[in-house]
């Protein structure tokens, strides 16, 4: 939106979308759950099948 | 040229790490924002580069001893310094685990870095108003984009320091908090430092050219 709205010169909206972008990150940081874990079984075991599979097809 | 066949379908050749490795919270933020720091670090030297090979080219113009004011840039020096000792105040304030203490200190540097950009506005609205635009000369072009830049850091600054008072407000002196808070730290005291380098090299060198 910015890079349009810049692009054509409608400042106005060119203002907004940054103000979007700006409130939009601020917005996220308050978001505190980011990480999430997978652990190494689920790994291993999703890793095992696919590789079982590529052996089943022989490639 | 050699194939490498998988032999069984039941006993599947492993090519990854199976150990597992801690990955604590916010491990790596430091690192992270050091490398965004010297890099924002390199922006600055550009500018200052810049500045320093256009600074003496007026074209006829107006030069630092018509147009700077060293009374007023010493009072807008005093406000980023003071702003940085009371940043300082709220981290002592932080690690005591005062919560309402650091969001006061924070509130105060806040003020000062308002009153800082408050400067710096009026004196460029009169340097504007004098017709030292940065279409003016050289040196006006490199001097406007040069504190423009460090003013716009501190008006980033002043939002994210707006954001963080709400958020110790809502979560208190977390984890995740303090790393936020130290992180603008260090972007407050960067700041600082690049300011003594624009009040030296700009305004006080300017005055002796």
């Amino acid at each position: 939106m910015i890079g349009f709205a810049l692009v054509w010169h409608i400042w106005w909206l060119a203002g907004l979308g940054f103000v979007g972008l700006v409130g939009g990150a601020i917005a996220h940081t308050f978001n505190y759950k980011r990480d999430f874990h997978i652990p190494a079984a689920t790994v291993t075991a999703v890793e095992d099948a696919r590789t079982r599979q590529i052996a089943l097809l022989g490639v | 040229m050699s194939t490498i066949t998988l032999s069984a379908a039941t006993t599947p050749i492993r090519f990854y790490e199976l150990d597992e490795h801690p990955h604590p919270e916010g491990y790596s933020t430091m690192l992270g924002f050091w490398i965004y720091l010297m890099s924002d670090c390199l922006i600055f030297a550009i500018l200052f580069a810049c500045y320093a090979v256009l600074g003496g080219n007026y074209a006829a113009g107006p030069g630092p001893k018509d147009l700077f004011d060293l009374g007023l840039v010493a009072v807008n020096t005093a406000m980023l310094l003071l702003s940085s000792i009371t940043y300082g105040f709220a981290m002592i304030a932080m690690q005591r685990g005062a919560r309402r203490v650091t969001q006061l200190w924070l509130a105060v540097t806040g003020l000062f870095g308002a009153a800082f950009l408050g400067i710096e506005l009026y004196e460029f609205a009169h340097l504007i108003q004098e017709g030292a635009t940065p279409q003016r000369s050289a040196f006006l072009s490199a001097f406007f984009t040069l504190v423009g830049t460090h003013g716009l850091h501190v008006t980033f600054g002043l939002v994210w320091l707006v954001t963080l008072i709400v958020q110790l407000g809502r979560k208190g002196l977390i984890p995740a908090n303090q790393r936020r808070v130290a992180c603008l730290s260090m972007f407050w005291h960067f700041l600082d430092v690049v300011w003594i380098g624009v009040f030296t090299i700009v305004y006080l060198m300017g005055m002796l050219r």
